[in-house]
């Protein structure tokens, strides 16, 4: 937990002086928000919500010193913040971290990264061209156990890239192997219109979204619910699931070339479940999302010579020494203070980032379509599919821009 | 909502042969009826399939899934929703143009009625994934719409193109604060090189946050970045920006000149963008005959030109412009006229209603459609009375939805209510259609004045709201036949609990021999017990009056009062059913026919409200 302690308190040689010390700003200060507040590395200054209630609470839980806001862009326009988190429902990602870019800012924003791919690669270049720093707020390709295996990605990636497994390889995204869809994330179908409570802005709060009558499941704790803002159990997890694949799979500069869906017509305003969702790659490489929990025998990974199986069981004998042998996966920035005071690119950034975003998205509009898609992951669109390229960047409300 | 599982392959099979026999209007409300019942799909093959289906049924089903449409929590319109978004995603399939742009007019035909904001703006969402070039028209009028103008410039920035563009370039130059804003948004996003004059002008505004997006806007526009540029948009001919330059230095002789060679060039070479870029500034340079430039325009066989000059024609709004616009209806060719109509209606003038009046009666529905709107849009009490005795001749569904909605939204209509009867009562239909009721109107049919529920027939609702009142009405049951009169109901709860009803039943049925007694014909359904023995048999009509003033509830069966009741009396201390019945204690609500599976008819409804 770190707490802001006073310079006078700091003795010696290793002490950050305060003008050394990063500031950062938290825009969003809901359930996710809040504990962003706290994350080491920085010391927060502002915060940021158009819930004046929430953003009054949070106030009173902050030192003295963290000045609240209703406008990110008064934010955006402090010289003296640093870092910029993210913490709004998608909808907003691509708006504000492409203004934070322009404002020079550096960047930790909350998966998914954006909720269409054109705003992704819109967010990219903007971090790119304004030479910021940035990160994703997911982690596991660096950091953690990962879910069910009980050790992190690493030892994984050493597998894959050892070839022990073959080529290609398919992995299996579901409940038998240690990952939840999360099917409550499903939105209403019948909101009656209601009158938004006098403390939340929901004008500013929808922002960029098509305006529709308030309700409270739209927004709060439930907004995952409906496309406008999310995409449901695959929005809320699919970028944690999915970006240490593209790492394990040496794809964090492509993507697939086709999506397959298996679901039930969605509805146009609230998401719905889904069976599976096949995301393939031009060389063979396949990930399923197995969202009904059929196959309760696949491995996590396989390849022609080798299965993976969650717990990090697998068919290769004496697998660990093997591995042991092997060396260990190119180090990253692991530090996103690091990364800002040096100016070296985070693990998970703006380009690794937006293109394992491109995934959840891929899958999010082929649900919604209805229709299986061929992707050309170098231009960034749908093959021969207009009406899919329409979901792939659709337009803004009112003036709001990337 | 409709979801009923019944063998899915055999019942596939059939209804789509069912919905493929007939294009009739009959054949159109079947096979919606049946393909509406199965949404949303299970999976793709089903989804397919279906809409396939639905798809073949052309405008028609668009128009009439439109009509479905409620605002939300006024009803459930929930599986029409499910086929008007799955037919947007349908019909954006590669290769389907054909259908989609039959699609997109049946939606975009749809918006141009007046409906409630969210109602329309699901039908723009709709639009924003499988509208094109034809939509832009109609999606331009919604510019004007305060309430919708944000989701119709959305939609024109996804149609793109030089029709969008000179469009919203049009609606900036008409409007001011957050419209500005917006179409200034979309102007950039289309990189419509047209709009740099008119955006340079605003560049220079007083208000900061208009400079500011335009001066963005501009910067995009002039920075010429072929990466930003828009895949296939063909670089504007520079003598535009030359004539604008000339223009904006006050050398109107010379831009004169120059647009107007630019212009008719263009025209010669059928090349709609730079014609619509170049009459602009053709138009604000001339000094004399701006009238007859646009009227030429007008006439052409180009769409985008002839909008993009009525749309500069409003403008002109003088009198004598007004009556050169109606006589040039007099002999413009069909295609131009419902444009030349909808601009007659907007110039505001009384001296237009000739041509309006003509335009009623035209042989083609589109200039029909564009009358309406334009009387619609003119006001005033001529215009309403035209479109009150226009409305039994209506000789399309769209056309009678049209002169419905555009009358009913004119203060003038408050005159057309039908007047009461010597006796002081109101028809409650009017013996052609479902006018004046919503809820389940696909279930119940209307044939020479005569009201049925259908054997699919659930809830129909009263557009209007009774408290105290008398109600007559004729009915004649088929054997075994069970509906019910809904009194003081909210729309779409439980009529019999939220509200009350008055059982519609036929008593004599074997399936109804060991019934409860506040089950039968004439009951306060579950509360209060009629007197039996006064039903005709099936088939034959009978007489009935209901008379409710507060909780005093009286039925009187063919000249027989069969009940006499106080509700909240009888149901102290508790409803013979043994359940919660909020609707006891309501003072007031809608009427209802309450379809249970049966085939029940009605004539002469009539309501004397007692308040």
């Amino acid at each position: 937990m770190f707490t802001i302690v006073p310079r006078k308190a700091l003795g010696g040689p290793g002490h950050t002086a305060p003008s050394e010390e990063l500031t950062k700003a938290v825009i969003g200060v809901g359930g996710m928000g809040r504990g962003h507040l706290t994350y080491p590395g920085a010391r927060l200054v502002a915060v940021c919500d158009v819930d004046r209630a929430r953003l009054e609470d949070v106030l009173e839980r902050t030192a003295a010193g963290v000045r609240g806001y209703h406008d990110f862009r008064e934010v955006l326009a402090r010289p003296d913040i640093d870092i910029v988190h993210i913490v709004t429902p998608p909808h907003w990602h691509g708006v504000m971290a492409a203004a934070a870019a322009e404002a020079g800012k550096d960047i930790w924003c909350e998966k998914p990264l954006t909720r269409t791919v054109a705003e992704g690669r819109a967010v990219a270049r903007a971090v790119q061209r304004n030479g910021r720093m940035f990160r994703v707020n997911t982690w596991f390709r660096f950091r953690d156990n990962f879910y069910s295996f009980g050790t992190p990605v690493a030892p994984i990636k050493k597998l894959v890239d050892s070839g022990m497994l073959g080529w290609p390889l398919r992995v299996t995204i579901g409940k038998s192997t240690g990952f939840d869809w999360k099917f409550n994330w499903v939105g209403r179908t019948d909101l009656r219109p209601e009158k938004p409570p006098a403390h939340f802005d929901y004008d500013f709060w929808l922002g960029p979204a098509p305006y529709k009558p308030y309700h409270p499941h739209r927004t709060h704790d439930t907004f995952r619910g409906y496309w406008d803002y999310d995409g449901g159990g695959l929005g809320d997890m699919g970028q944690h699931y999915l970006d240490p694949v593209q790492y394990l799979l040496n794809k964090d500069d492509t993507g697939p070339v086709s999506v397959e869906v298996d679901a039930p017509q969605q509805h146009h305003d609230a998401a719905g479940v889904w069976r599976r969702i096949v995301l393939r790659y031009a060389d063979g490489c396949e990930i399923l999302l197995d969202g009904e929990g059929r196959e309760t025998k696949a491995p996590y990974i396989e390849g022609p010579e080798g299965k993976l199986y969650k717990g990090f069981e697998s068919d290769i004998p004496d697998l660990e020494r093997k591995l042991a042998e092997l060396p260990e996966p190119a180090p990253q920035v692991t530090d996103f203070a690091e990364s800002v005071r040096e100016r070296k690119r985070f693990a998970l950034n703006e380009e690794n980032g937006h293109r394992s975003c491109t995934l959840v998205n891929l899958g999010i509009v082929a649900l919604r379509l209805g229709r299986n898609l061929r992707f050309d992951p170098d231009t960034e669109r749908f093959v021969d599919d207009p009406g899919a390229n329409r979901l792939l960047d659709q337009p803004m409300r009112g003036s709001w821009h990337v | 909502m409709y979801k009923r599982r019944l063998g899915f392959r055999g019942g596939l099979a059939a209804f789509l042969c069912c919905a493929m026999a007939s294009m009739s209007a009959q054949g159109v409300d079947g096979a919606l009826e049946n393909l509406l019942e199965g949404l949303p799909a299970e999976n793709q093959r089903e989804f397919e399939a279906r809409f396939s289906a639905l798809a073949a049924l052309g405008a028609p089903a668009s128009a009439r899934l439109a009509e479905m449409l409620t605002p939300p929590g006024a009803g459930d319109d929930e599986a029409a929703r499910y086929a008007l978004s799955g037919l947007a995603k349908h019909v954006t399939r590669p290769g389907a143009e054909a259908e989609r742009r039959a699609y997109a007019l049946g939606v975009a035909e749809a918006l141009a009625a007046p409906r409630d904001p969210e109602v329309a703006r699901f039908l723009l969402a709709q639009l924003e994934l499988a509208g094109g070039p034809e939509c832009v028209a109609p999606v331009s009028r919604l510019l004007a719409d305060p309430a919708l103008y944000d989701d119709a410039a959305r939609v024109l920035r996804v149609i793109g193109g030089p029709e969008s563009g000179a469009a919203l370039l049009a609606a900036l130059q008409r409007s001011q604060d957050a419209r500005a804003l917006v179409f200034i948004a979309a102007l950039r996003a289309l990189a419509y090189a047209p709009a740099a004059e008119t955006l340079r002008r605003l560049a220079a505004s007083d208000d900061a946050a208009l400079a500011a997006e335009a001066r963005t806007a501009l910067a995009r526009l002039e920075s010429l970045d072929a990466r930003d540029a828009p895949a296939g948009a063909p670089a504007m001919d520079p003598r535009i920006a030359e004539a604008e330059a000339l223009l904006a230095r006050g050398q109107r002789r010379e831009a004169e000149a120059l647009a107007g060679a630019v212009y008719a060039e263009a025209v010669a070479a059928s090349d709609a963008m730079t014609a619509v870029a170049a009459l602009p500034l053709q138009a604000e340079a001339a000094r004399r005959g701006v009238l007859d430039l646009l009227m030429t325009a007008a006439a052409s066989p180009m769409p985008e030109v002839r909008a993009a000059a009525l749309g500069l024609a409003e403008g002109h709004d003088s009198r004598s412009a007004v009556r050169r616009w109606v006589r040039f209806a007099e002999t413009a060719p069909e295609e131009a006229l419902p444009g030349v109509l909808r601009l007659l209606g907007a110039l505001g003038h009384g001296a237009a209603l000739p041509a309006l009046r003509a335009g009623l009666a035209s042989e083609s529905e589109a200039v029909r459609l564009a009358a309406i709107q334009g009387l619609g849009a003119l006001g005033g009490k001529e215009a309403a009375a035209l479109l009150q005795a226009r409305r039994p001749q209506a000789k399309t569904t769209a056309e009678a939805a049209l002169l419905r909605n555009t009358v009913f939204a004119m203060p003038e209509a408050k005159a057309w209510i039908p007047a009461p009867d010597d006796e002081g009562f109101v028809p409650l239909f009017n013996g052609r259609d479902l006018e004046g009721w919503i809820g389940h109107t696909l279930g119940y049919e209307v044939e020479d004045g005569v009201v049925s529920s259908k054997r699919v027939g659930l809830n129909l609702y009263s557009e209007a709201v009774y408290g105290d009142f008398i109600l007559r009405f004729d009915f004649k049951l088929t054997e075994g036949a069970n509906n019910g009169i809904g009194i003081r109901v909210p729309l779409y709860g439980h009529a019999a609990y939220d509200g009350m009803e008055i059982q519609v039943l036929d008593d004599h049925a074997e399936a109804h021999a060991n019934l409860k007694p506040w089950q039968y014909h004439g009951a306060v359904y579950g509360v209060a017990a009629p007197e039996l023995g006064h039903l005709k048999p099936a088939g034959e009509w009978n007489t009935q009056e209901i008379i409710a003033r507060g909780p005093s509830i009286t039925v009187i069966l063919n000249g027989h009062t069969i009940l006499e009741a106080d509700v909240v009396e009888a149901a102290t201390p508790a409803p013979a059913h043994g359940r919660e019945h909020p609707g006891l204690t309501r003072t007031s609500g809608h009427l209802a026919l309450c379809g249970h599976n049966s085939v029940v008819s009605f004539r002469g409804m009539r309501i004397k409200p007692l308040d």
